[in-house]
């Protein structure tokens, strides 16, 4: 039994490091309590905040925000990773996350390499894990060259996904949290929208707040193709996102050169629109008319595929996506990526999938 | 289908009582008193400037003009000019909703269009204006005439706007002076009304 040790150190100099001795087999992600990590001596611990420098589950590094998509055009250039705000720096120098803001994106889990990010599936939500027994030890030299031995053995080391429960609590916590806290934080809906695309591989820009002269709520770019995109993920305008996001079109295609054939139109929501709105009916209606098919993204199948660790591209959202009047299950796209999903998420054919009822 | 229509009687007398009032207000006036007084009078009102809209429409030669009740989410579309070739669909933003024809009307008029001419409820042909009406005209800041063009380069779609101002003085035109409207302008119309 390894026994466990409390974080004792109070200076937020001190840093977490493997013991010389310790060489990391994998990481396992699970959604249910504390990730392992395994060495190849046969060991195991626990992930933990290793109370690293950079905190890329603080903030995103310049590289990975400033995607060249529009020359000139102001975007938002807000850097954290946390949409709702739940991540702080502690006194330690490590991260907490507050379980009242957390809204279990799933953002942070994975930009942490060390596992310290785990879901307590007592509370429903995230936290960090800050024990840790004789596999680690304190340190108080950043600069230290045994520093870097051990964070690029968590940034080189193999991730298991061993996700086989997603449960109601966690979708529940989400929607209900994302709901509460979405007026009362600035830009939470597009920091969210735009985290999620970008961890999922799609390189992107939202728009900068009160600026309209980017004509759409968010835009990326991948393989030469311009996906063009708006969200609404629980306001009251989901009527109103297919007409936005054909003005989108037309002002990439006529301001900005972009022909309607390299762009992918995109819509965000969260919950999907009733059966008996008229949502489908338009996306098909444009189709039929403009021949512009409109992809709906769902943000809950982002952030699962992003706790999978998959990733997609611009063929991807091309092939897949297409939300109309004939086609109004989302099931067989999250299948597409994760084949057993409906054994898995408790929430599958629910309004997180579906048709709202 | 557009559903929801008022009783034919309910809406011939409804019809006759804002033509009443507005021929009243041209009597002894010019047109620009005209208009001052007609904005005034449906300055207020949400429904009655929906219907008086169409009324207006019929007024200056529309054959038929059938609207839907303000409010009426089940509908994609406010009024609609019933034509045996070239139905236009029409947006209206009363002065209730908002004083300045905006950028959502824009984006409703062009859905209107497009859900025409999928569902061809009524015969339309593409190259027909969407026309999206309200009480004044976008500044020239709004991004509207923007998006219009934008609109257009793009989905080869035509959105006309036109102010109830505009409206007003065709109605004029038509009932004091005598004048023949161009109805081909309005059918064919991309931006603004010009009187």
């Amino acid at each position: 039994m390894i026994k466990k040790l409390k974080v004792t150190k109070k200076n937020d100099d001190d840093i977490l490091i493997l013991n010389n001795d310790k060489v990391i087999r994998d990481i396992k992600f699970k959604m249910t309590g504390k990730n392992p990590i395994s060495f190849v001596d046969g060991g195991i611990t626990d992930g933990v905040c290793v109370r690293c420098d950079a905190k890329p589950c603080m903030i995103y590094s310049k590289e990975e925000i400033d995607i060249d998509i529009i020359e000139g055009m102001p975007y938002n250039n807000d850097r954290r990773v946390c949409p709702s705000i739940a991540i702080s720096k502690n006194e330690q120098g490590g991260i907490d996350i507050d379980p009242n803001l957390c809204i279990n994106c799933g953002v942070c889990v994975s930009k942490c390499q060390s596992g310290g990010i785990y879901y307590n599936n007592n509370n429903e939500t995230f936290e960090v894990n800050h024990t840790y027994d004789e596999s680690f030890k304190l340190i108080n030299n950043r600069l230290n060259p045994l520093v870097k031995d051990s964070e690029s053995q968590f940034s080189n080391c193999d991730v298991i996904l061993e996700i086989d429960k997603i449960t109601t609590g966690f979708a529940n916590n989400y929607v209900n949290k994302f709901k509460s806290l979405n007026a009362g934080i600035v830009d939470l809906e597009l920091v969210l929208v735009r985290n999620l695309l970008l961890e999922i591989g799609i390189g992107n820009k939202v728009s900068a707040n009160g600026n309209n002269d980017l004509r759409l709520d968010f835009i990326g770019v991948d393989n030469g193709k311009m996906i063009p995109g708006e969200s609404e993920l629980i306001g009251s305008d989901i009527l109103g996102l297919p007409r936005r996001i054909l003005e989108g079109i037309s002002w990439l295609h006529s301001r900005k050169k972009v022909d309607v054939t390299n762009q992918i139109p995109c819509v965000v929501v969260f919950i999907f629109p009733r059966k008996r709105s008229d949502f489908y009916e338009v996306i098909s209606d444009i189709e039929i008319v403009t021949n512009v098919k409109i992809k709906t993204l769902s943000i809950y199948f982002l952030s699962i595929i992003n706790l999978f660790r998959i990733k997609l591209n611009a063929n991807d959202l091309d092939k897949y996506f297409t939300i109309n009047k004939e086609h109004q299950d989302y099931g067989p796209y999250f299948k597409a990526f994760i084949k057993d999903i409906k054994s898995i998420d408790e929430n599958y054919g629910t309004e997180l999938y579906t048709f709202s009822k | 289908m557009i559903k929801k229509l008022k009783h034919t009687k309910e809406i011939v007398e409804e019809k006759i009582q804002h033509i009443t009032t507005l021929k009243k207000l041209t009597l002894n006036t010019s047109i620009q008193d005209f208009v001052v007084k007609g904005t005034a009078e449906y300055s207020q009102y949400t429904i009655e400037f929906y219907e008086v809209i169409g009324d207006i429409l019929e007024e200056i030669g529309f054959q038929k003009v059938a609207v839907t009740r303000e409010g009426d989410t089940n509908n994609r579309m406010d009024a609609i000019i019933i034509d045996e070739k070239r139905s236009i669909p029409i947006e209206i933003k009363s002065p209730k909703e908002i004083e300045y024809i905006n950028i959502k009307s824009v984006r409703q008029a062009l859905e209107n269009k497009i859900v025409l001419l999928s569902r061809k409820f009524y015969p339309t042909q593409k190259e027909v204006s969407s026309l999206a009406i309200g009480f004044e005209y976008p500044n020239d800041r709004s991004g509207v005439y923007e998006a219009i063009d934008d609109i257009y380069e793009t989905f080869n779609i035509s959105v006309g706007i036109i102010s109830f101002g505009s409206l007003l003085r065709l109605f004029f035109e038509k009932t004091v002076n005598k004048k023949e409207i161009d109805l081909e302008k309005i059918y064919y119309l991309k931006g603004i009304y010009n009187d």
